[in-house]
C-alpha cells in the first residue's frame, strides 16, 4: 500500500476497462480492484472517472451494463463487453502495442 | 448506431430523470460499500474502514455529481430550467415584458413584412423553369429621342431568322376582344403572340394542344386557348369545350386548348390567347408596338445577346422595305440600337430602389427599437446588479450569468418576433386585399420559409444585440464594488449611466438620420409620397 500510484496514464483507462471485461462482466468495483491488482497498484483508479468512462462506452456501444445480485446477495450494476467493444479493444491493442514499441526502440537508441 | 445510442440513451435519461439519479447513486454507493469492505477485511474496524475509504476515494457527492453530469442531456436541462427562470422572470414583471414586446413586434413585425415585399417582388425568380435566361426584347432609338422602342414584327422576324444567342424568340400584345355567341356578349382580356411564346415558358397545355407554326399561318383556320379560369366560369370546365368555336371580334375560332390554372403571364388577366397571324410578304419597317420575348442559349450573357441584335438590326432594312411615306433613311437616321432586359427587371421595372431604401429606413427603425428594449433591460439589470454579484461571489460563472442574461432577451426576441410575424403576416393580407395598382407581382407576395427565416434571424439578432449590452455591463464581476454599491455604501458610479448614454446618443443620431432621409428622398414615406401606390 505505501508503493507510489500513478494516475491511469492519459487515454488508455478505456482501453484497460475493454480488456478487464473481456474476461468476464463485473461490477465498477471489481474492475477497479483487478487493475490496480494487475498493474501491482502502480494504476490508481478514480472512482469518478471510472463510472463516467462505464456512462461514456455504454454510449459508444462498447458496453452493456445490468443490474444483478452479487455473491453477497447484494445488488450491482454489471459491465460487460459488446461485439463492438470486442473489436474496439483489438483496435486500441494494436495501436497500444505500435505506440509502446516505438517508444521503447526510442528510449533505446537515446541510450 | 452510436450516434443513435448517444440520443435514445439521453433522451431516456430525460424522460426518467429520477430513475437514472437514483442508478447513479447505488452505483457510487457500492463503489464506496465495496472500497470499504475490503479495507476491513484488512483487519480495520468499520468505522475506521468507512473513514479511510471516504480519504481514499474523495466526497460520494462530488463522485456522484461528476458520474451524473455526463452526457448532453444536462447542457439541454440546464439550458431549460435557464429558459424557465427567464420565463418566471419576465412574467413577474408584465409591464415592462409588454412594452418591450411591444416595441420589439412592431418592429420586426415592419421588417419582416417590408422583407417579403422584396423577397415576392425582386428576389424570387419568375415562375418559370430557368427563368434567367428570359429576355424583353426592347430597342433604343437615341435619333428619335425614345429610350424604350418596343418590337415591330419585322424585326422579330430578322431576329428569329438571323439570332445566334436565343433558343427561341416570341412577339406579343395584349388587347381586348369582344365574345359573343355565348351567354352574354363580353369584353374579355386577349393576349396575342406567336406560336413559341408558351414553349418559350415551358407551359404545357393542361387540356388540348398548344399552337403550332400553322396557327401562325393568315391563311389556316383561326383557332383559341382558353385560360383556366375562363374555361371553368364560361364553359364550367367541360372539357368537351375542344373543338367548339367561339366568336372572337366577330370571328369563329376554335379552342384548341386550355391553360393550367397555375399559368400567369406578367401581371396581367389574360382569358384567351389567340395567334399573332402576320403575313409576311406584306410586314413593312416600323410598327413598333408589340413586346417581345427571348430564351437565352445556356450561358449567354445579355452583353453577348446585345452585340448580336446590334448585329441582326442593320439587316432589317434590307429584308423588309419601309411603309408608305417613310424613307430607309428616316429609320437608319433613328440610330436603333439593342436595349435587351432581363424579364423580370422588365416586369420589376425601377421600384427596386424604392424598396430597399424603405428597407434600410425600415431596419433603422428596427434598430431604434433595439435600442429601447436595451435601455429597459439596462434599467433591470441595473435593479439585480446585486443579485447578480452575490451570485459570482457564491461561484456562479461568467458564463452562466451571462447566458441566463443572454437566454432572457433572446427570449424576448423571439417572442417579440413571432409577434411581429403575426403582424407582418396582417399587413400584408391588408396589402393584398387592397390591390395596390402599382406593385408588380403582388400576387407573389407572402410569408414563405425565406421570409421565415429572416424574421427568425433578426429575431435572433435583435435578442443577441440587445442582449449582449448587459451582458458587457455585469456578467463581469466587479465584486466588491458591486457588493457595497448595492448597499448604497457609495455614491452612484459614473460607469453605470455610460451605457444609457451612449445609448441615447446612438438614437438622437439614428432619428437625425432618418429626418435626412426624409427630406432627401422623395421615394419615403413623408407627408406627400410620389408613389402612394407602395405605401
Amino acid at each position: 500500500m505505501e508503493q507510489q500510484n500513478t494516475d491511469i496514464i492519459q487515454g488508455t483507462l478505456d482501453m484497460l476497462i475493454l480488456k478487464t471485461l473481456s474476461l468476464e462482466p463485473m461490477h465498477g468495483f471489481g474492475i477497479a480492484r483487478r487493475i490496480e491488482q494487475v498493474s501491482r497498484g502502480v494504476f490508481k483508479i478514480n472512482p469518478g472517472s471510472l463510472l463516467t468512462a462505464f456512462q461514456r462506452l455504454e454510449r459508444l456501444g462498447w458496453l452493456d451494463s445490468e443490474w444483478r445480485q452479487t455473491d453477497n446477495s447484494r445488488r450491482a450494476k454489471f459491465y460487460s463487453l459488446t461485439r463492438a467493444g470486442r473489436k474496439q479493444l483489438e483496435v486500441e491493442t494494436a495501436d497500444w502495442n505500435r505506440r509502446a514499441s516505438a517508444i521503447a526502440r526510442l528510449l533505446k537508441a537515446e541510450a | 448506431m452510436s450516434l443513435w445510442r448517444q440520443i435514445t440513451r439521453g433522451l431516456r435519461v430525460l424522460a426518467h430523470r429520477a430513475a437514472a439519479d437514483s442508478d447513479v447513486t447505488d452505483e457510487v454507493q457500492h463503489y464506496f460499500e465495496q472500497t470499504a469492505a475490503a479495507l476491513e477485511a484488512k483487519g480495520l474496524s468499520p468505522g475506521e474502514a468507512r473513514r479511510a475509504a471516504g480519504i481514499e476515494l474523495g466526497n460520494v457527492t462530488v463522485v456522484r455529481e461528476q458520474v451524473r453530469s455526463y452526457g448532453w442531456e444536462n447542457m439541454v436541462e440546464t439550458i431549460f430550467s435557464d429558459l424557465r427562470y427567464a420565463v418566471r422572470r419576465l412574467c413577474q414583471r408584465p409591464g415592462f415584458t409588454a412594452v418591450s414586446l411591444l416595441t420589439l413586434a412592431l418592429g420586426i413585425g415592419a421588417t419582416t413584412a417590408i422583407f417579403s415585399v422584396i423577397n415576392g417582388v425582386l428576389l424570387k425568380p419568375l415562375p418559370y423553369p430557368h427563368a434567367e435566361q428570359l429576355v424583353a426584347l426592347w430597342q433604343t432609338a437615341p435619333g428619335v429621342n425614345i429610350k424604350d422602342l418596343n418590337l415591330s414584327p419585322s424585326l422579330y422576324f430578322v431576329y428569329t431568322d438571323e439570332n445566334r444567342v436565343f433558343q427561341d424568340v416570341s412577339i406579343w400584345t395584349d388587347a381586348t376582344s369582344s365574345i359573343t355567341g355565348l351567354a352574354e356578349p363580353e369584353e374579355v382580356p386577349v393576349l396575342l403572340t406567336t406560336n413559341r411564346l408558351l414553349p418559350i415558358l415551358a407551359v404545357q397545355p393542361a387540356l388540348g394542344r398548344a399552337f403550332t407554326a400553322s396557327d401562325d399561318d393568315p391563311t389556316s383556320a383561326r383557332t383559341v386557348m382558353l385560360s383556366d379560369g375562363y374555361w371553368k366560369s364560361r364553359f364550367g370546365g367541360d372539357r368537351s369545350v375542344l373543338g367548339r368555336r367561339i366568336l372572337v371580334d366577330g370571328n369563329a375560332c376554335e379552342v384548341i386548348g386550355v391553360l393550367p390554372p397555375s399559368f400567369r403571364f406578367k401581371d396581367r388577366k389574360i382569358s384567351l390567347i389567340l395567334p399573332l397571324r402576320f403575313n409576311r410578304s406584306e410586314t413593312r419597317l416600323g410598327n413598333f408596338s408589340f413586346q417581345g420575348l427571348a430564351r437565352l442559349k445556356p450561358g449567354v450573357t445579355l452583353e453577348q445577346a446585345n452585340t448580336d441584335i446590334g448585329r441582326m438590326l442593320p439587316m432589317a432594312s434590307e429584308k423588309f422595305p419601309p411603309p408608305g411615306g417613310y424613307s430607309k433613311k428616316m429609320f437608319d437616321d433613328a440610330r436603333i440600337g439593342p436595349a435587351l432586359k432581363w424579364a423580370k427587371d422588365d416586369l420589376v421595372g425601377d421600384i427596386g430602389d424604392t424598396l430597399w431604401v424603405l428597407m434600410g429606413t425600415i431596419g433603422i427603425v428596427l434598430l431604434i427599437a433595439c435600442a429601447n428594449v436595451a435601455n429597459l433591460l439596462l434599467v433591470r439589470a441595473d435593479g439585480r446588479h446585486q443579485e447578480l454579484a452575490v451570485r459570482a461571489a457564491l461561484g456562479a460563472g461568467y458564463g452562466r450569468i451571462a447566458r441566463e442574461l443572454l437566454l432572457e432577451s433572446v427570449l424576448l426576441g423571439v417572442t417579440g418576433g413571432a409577434l411581429g410575424l403575426g403582424l407582418a403576416y396582417g399587413g400584408l393580407r391588408l396589402l393584398a386585399a387592397s390591390e395596390l395598382p402599382n406593385l408588380p407581382r403582388i400576387y407573389n407576395i407572402g410569408i414563405d420559409p425565406r421570409v421565415l427565416a429572416f424574421a427568425l434571424g433578426i429575431s435572433l439578432a435583435a435578442g443577441l444585440g440587445f442582449g449582449l449590452i448587459p451582458v458587457w455591463k455585469y456578467a463581469r464581476p466587479h465584486l466588491a464594488n458591486a457588493l457595497r454599491s448595492g448597499g448604497r455604501s457609495l455614491s452612484r458610479s459614473k460607469e453605470r449611466n455610460r451605457a444609457r448614454s451612449i445609448l441615447v446618443v446612438a438614437q438622437g443620431a439614428r432619428v437625425d438620420l432618418i429626418g435626412q432621409l426624409r427630406s432627401d428622398d422623395p421615394h419615403l414615406p413623408g407627408p406627400a409620397p410620389r408613389r402612394p401606390g407602395i405605401l
